[in-house]
């Protein structure tokens, strides 16, 4: 649904919405860089797409190179070098019970659009029984990975080589616990993970034991904080508003929006755990500045605004296809201030409204099926 | 009260590892600490405080797993029950409880002194009976009284919850049937940690056996002579050995490689009777082999555990577990890990890097795979010293063959008329290329030729030939295949996954080569 921006700030309020000097939301210029997106399926692999042109139209993406790589969902990129990181949601890996995290450097990449390409800096395999891992997070300074397994419940901690290739697994959780939906709660199965601001600890939903945690990434993934949600949420992702301190849990077996204060330094949560909206039931991504929740909802993407952690106002709703609402991430991108969705037909783009936050229509920027996640190296 | 050693503690280098050289592999994969438990409530209590604190727990007993199940568990918690000994029968109770850290040895000891019972378990004495009785467990009496598991009654164990709390099960025919069936049979390390193995009954110990002993000399073989001799041992077995006044006699072919001069065949009789002045029986099966050259002799007959020395390697360094030898001034000394020196004088099996394999026979053996044998076991490879390889082909059946003890175990092979163990020791990590290949190349001709499985080449696929492989003998290697949990389970796997997701939701409990939910 497009929304006038009279109308997207009378529902939100008229407050706090000016964008603030010096903010990452772009203005119209050239962009130029590459996009890599995973995608599972028929085509499981890496696409290597050029971005060129003139923002907030919207450059022109243009697929490059296809890499093979075995069922990836979900990329960070390292915060200094161009080194993606993949992920590899499979339950066997060298005949042994275990996911495995590749490592991918993009070369070339403002060479023109023939000179990019993706060159493998090899793999690393997750502990025994780390199977089907499904998230995983870097560290601000680029020195570790965090990935959540949710097949095996476990949390492995991987170091970040000096060349940015990745070490042996250096720290193992295994977690325990259960729920009332004994399809999908009758194990651990952690889903969404977060650095905090600073590094040192890390965010975690577990999806079977109804659960948000901070666990310590700098003493073997100890745990520093445990929040409980009611009996049968099925936490699955997260995100946090840095600004506000807030974080923003998303159920995806109740479908419902929870939030809580987080410390963003520290990673510390605090009770209370408060519901604030229903139908809620997949990713989510939270705007920089403005005090607005963007999350998956039945039928589509919504926006929130919210003041404080007690309420949100859903300020704007697009319908989207079934496919599109079972998409595996959703990602803001303030270089290009939008947001992508990456869905089983492809990669929406969300351009936003530079002051407002308000979701322009979408478009299929790259028809890549079965899309799971995606990275810029601009 | 449990004994935590930590890397810190002097004991942690040694106790860190088992008996195969091999793992854990690098320090990497080594535990976090070893926690030797006195007691069930010991158990339990460093059980819980591992899952609680996010650790993986894995479980020792006698040490002598072929893989790295146990001591491969990084930065986790090793259980070691080894101080949980003891065979007996509990004042005011009538049935016999063994301890999972007794070890086979002292559990014959103390069945047969105090009670004159037995159990018909493996001849490698420090074996733990915690992994060995629950993976089935046979040894010299099974073809005569059966399988370990074949006589259990019930069993105590600890699991853990789909919350994470450590709960403490009896399980037995009436009581956790599933589990009960699944504890005998499936293996270590699975479903829980077992507390006490419980027998209602147990087979009386016979008085006295007869030994027997025949050496072959390799340069007196020819290959044809070979064949004769492997094919009519097979023979034997697969027709007059399943004959109930052959189950007394249990008999091993220990086929050394030609780098070693002679192999042998021991057996170990007593009529199904319990006597042993009637050797008709015995001198029947020995007469098999006297055309082909074989020498009785009175000498012990050597295990492969046992009598194997792997060659060393004079090398400066620290204490290691084989040996090291030291030029000390003008003189060649050993630097040796203390304890693992002081048991082998004690008589236990000391340890070297080794590798096994496994397979279960239906039938003797084709001229196809005898000339296989031969072929390998006279095969040199380059730059190794491969004189510490062998084939232990053991007479099966027998009372093992009970069928509706199939449905009632976890152990499904019940057909079987010979189970054969290849495995190879050394000492020097440099030559673990060198033999892993030799036994991975014997072991895929062997599987590969005009009798095997077509759609499962280079394995013992269960058909009409074999019967798939020992998860007592487990093997990595096999993960190759994905239908490697029907050559260890035949088709009760789903049934075995089915109790894992019951009594493990968590899969708290697992290594390479466990049941997988």
């Amino acid at each position: 649904m497009t929304i006038s921006r009279r109308r997207f700030l009378s529902l939100a309020g008229s407050t706090a919405f000016a964008v603030k000097s010096g903010s990452a939301l772009a203005t119209s210029h050239e962009w130029s860089g590459v996009a890599c997106i995973a995608a599972k399926g028929a085509s499981s692999g890496l696409h290597l797409l050029s971005l060129r042109g003139p923002a907030p139209r919207g450059p022109e993406w243009r697929e490059l190179a296809f890499v093979p790589a075995e069922e990836p969902v979900a990329l960070v990129t390292h915060p200094d070098r161009r080194i993606c990181y993949v992920l590899h949601d499979v339950g066997i890996h060298r005949a042994l019970p275990r996911g495995y995290v590749s490592a991918y450097r993009v070369d070339n990449h403002r060479i023109g659009d023939r000179g990019a390409q993706l060159a493998y800096l090899g793999s690393q395999p997750l502990s025994l029984s780390a199977t089907f891992p499904r998230h995983l997070a870097i560290s601000p300074d680029g020195q570790s990975l965090v990935v959540s397994a949710h097949g095996g419940g476990i949390f492995n901690l991987l170091p970040i080589r000096a060349d940015g290739s990745i070490g042996r697994v250096r720290s193992i959780r295994k977690e325990t616990g259960c729920g009332p939906d004994a399809e999908n709660q009758q194990s651990s199965h952690p889903q969404a993970v977060l650095f905090s601001t600073r590094g040192g600890c890390v965010v975690a939903a577990d999806q079977g034991t109804d659960t948000v945690t901070v666990l310590d990434t700098n003493q073997s993934l100890r745990v520093i904080a445990r929040c409980a949600l009611p009996s049968g949420t099925g936490p699955r992702s997260l995100a946090i508003h840095h600004a506000s301190g807030t974080l923003f849990i998303s159920g995806c077996l109740s479908r419902s929006l929870f939030a809580c204060r987080i410390e963003s330094s520290s990673g510390r949560i605090a009770h209370p755990v408060s519901k604030l909206a229903d139908g809620v039931c997949g990713a989510l991504a939270t705007h920089p500045v403005h005090p607005i929740v963007y999350a998956m909802t039945s039928g589509g993407l919504t926006a929130f605004s919210f003041q404080g952690r007690d309420s949100v106002i859903p300020v704007q709703h697009v319908a989207l296809d079934d496919d599109a609402s079972r998409a595996h991430q959703l990602q803001l991108f303030p270089p290009l201030n939008s947001l992508f969705l990456s869905t089983p037909k492809g990669v929406l783009c969300f351009p936003m409204d530079a002051t407002t936050g308000a979701i322009e229509p979408s478009s299929v920027v790259a028809p890549v099926r079965g899309a799971q996640a995606i990275a810029f190296f601009m | 009260m449990s004994v935590v050693v930590s890397p810190r503690d002097p004991r942690y280098e040694t106790l860190k590892g088992g008996h195969n050289f091999r793992w854990p592999e690098d320090n990497h994969d080594a535990v976090g600490q070893i926690v030797l438990c006195e007691s069930v409530g010991d158990i339990a209590d460093a059980l819980q405080h591992a899952v609680s604190a996010g650790l993986r727990p894995t479980v020792r007993s006698g040490g002598h797993c072929y893989e790295d199940f146990a001591v491969n568990n990084p930065g986790g918690v090793l259980l070691d029950l080894s101080l949980l000994s003891g065979a007996n029968r509990p004042e005011g109770q009538s049935a016999f409880r063994i301890a999972p850290g007794t070890q086979l040895w002292g559990a014959y000891a103390e069945l047969y002194k105090r009670y004159s019972v037995t159990l018909p378990g493996g001849s490698c004495g420090t074996v733990g009976a915690g992994g060995h009785i629950c993976g089935g467990g046979y040894g010299l009496l099974s073809r005569l009284h059966g399988l370990t598991c074949d006589w259990l009654t019930a069993v105590d164990i600890l699991t853990v919850d789909a919350k994470g709390k450590v709960v403490p099960l009896t399980a037995n025919a009436t009581q956790n049937t599933d589990l009960f069936r699944a504890c005998r049979g499936a293996g270590g390390g699975n479903f829980g940690i077992i507390t006490s193995y419980i027998f209602d009954k147990l087979p009386p110990a016979p008085r006295e056996i007869i030994q027997a002993h025949s050496q072959f000399k390799w340069a007196d073989l020819t290959e044809d002579r070979f064949v004769r001799l492997l094919t009519s041992f097979g023979k034997y077995w697969e027709t007059r050995g399943q004959d109930p006044d052959t189950w007394g006699m249990f008999s091993i072919m220990e086929l050394r490689h030609a780098a070693n001069s002679t192999f042998g065949i021991g057996v170990q009789f007593l009529n199904p009777d319990g006597s042993c002045d009637n050797l008709d029986v015995l001198n029947e099966y020995l007469d098999r082999f006297s055309d082909c050259g074989g020498v009785s002799t009175t000498a012990r007959a050597v295990t492969p555990h046992s009598s194997i020395q792997p060659p060393g390697k004079a090398t400066r360094g620290k204490a290691t577990k084989d040996g090291t030898e030291l030029c000390a001034g003008s003189h060649t000394v050993r630097r040796r890990d203390w304890y693992l020196a002081t048991g082998e004088e004690a008589g236990g099996p000391g340890g070297s890097r080794a590798k096994y394999k496994s397979a279960y026979l239906k039938r003797g053996f084709t001229e196809a795979e005898a000339r296989c044998f031969y072929k390998h076991l006279h095969r040199d490879i380059p730059g190794a010293n491969i004189n510490g390889s062998v084939v232990e082909i053991d007479s099966y059946g027998g009372a093992i063959n009970r069928k509706e003890l199939a449905a009632a175990t976890a152990v499904r092979q019940r057909s079987s008329i010979l189970k054969m163990q290849p495995m190879t020791h050394w000492s020097n990590a440099e030559d673990d290329a060198a033999h892993s290949q030799w036994l991975r190349d014997f072991y895929a001709d062997v599987f590969s030729g005009p009798d095997a499985d077509p759609q499962h080449p280079g394995t013992p696929y269960p058909g009409d030939s074999y019967d798939g492989c020992y998860i007592n003998y487990p093997d990595k290697d096999m993960l190759a295949f994905d239908y490697w949990p029907t050559l260890y389970y035949g088709d009760s796997y789903p049934f075995l996954q089915s109790v894992k997701r019951k009594y493990d939701p968590n899969n708290i409990f697992h290594h390479a080569m466990s049941i997988r939910i």
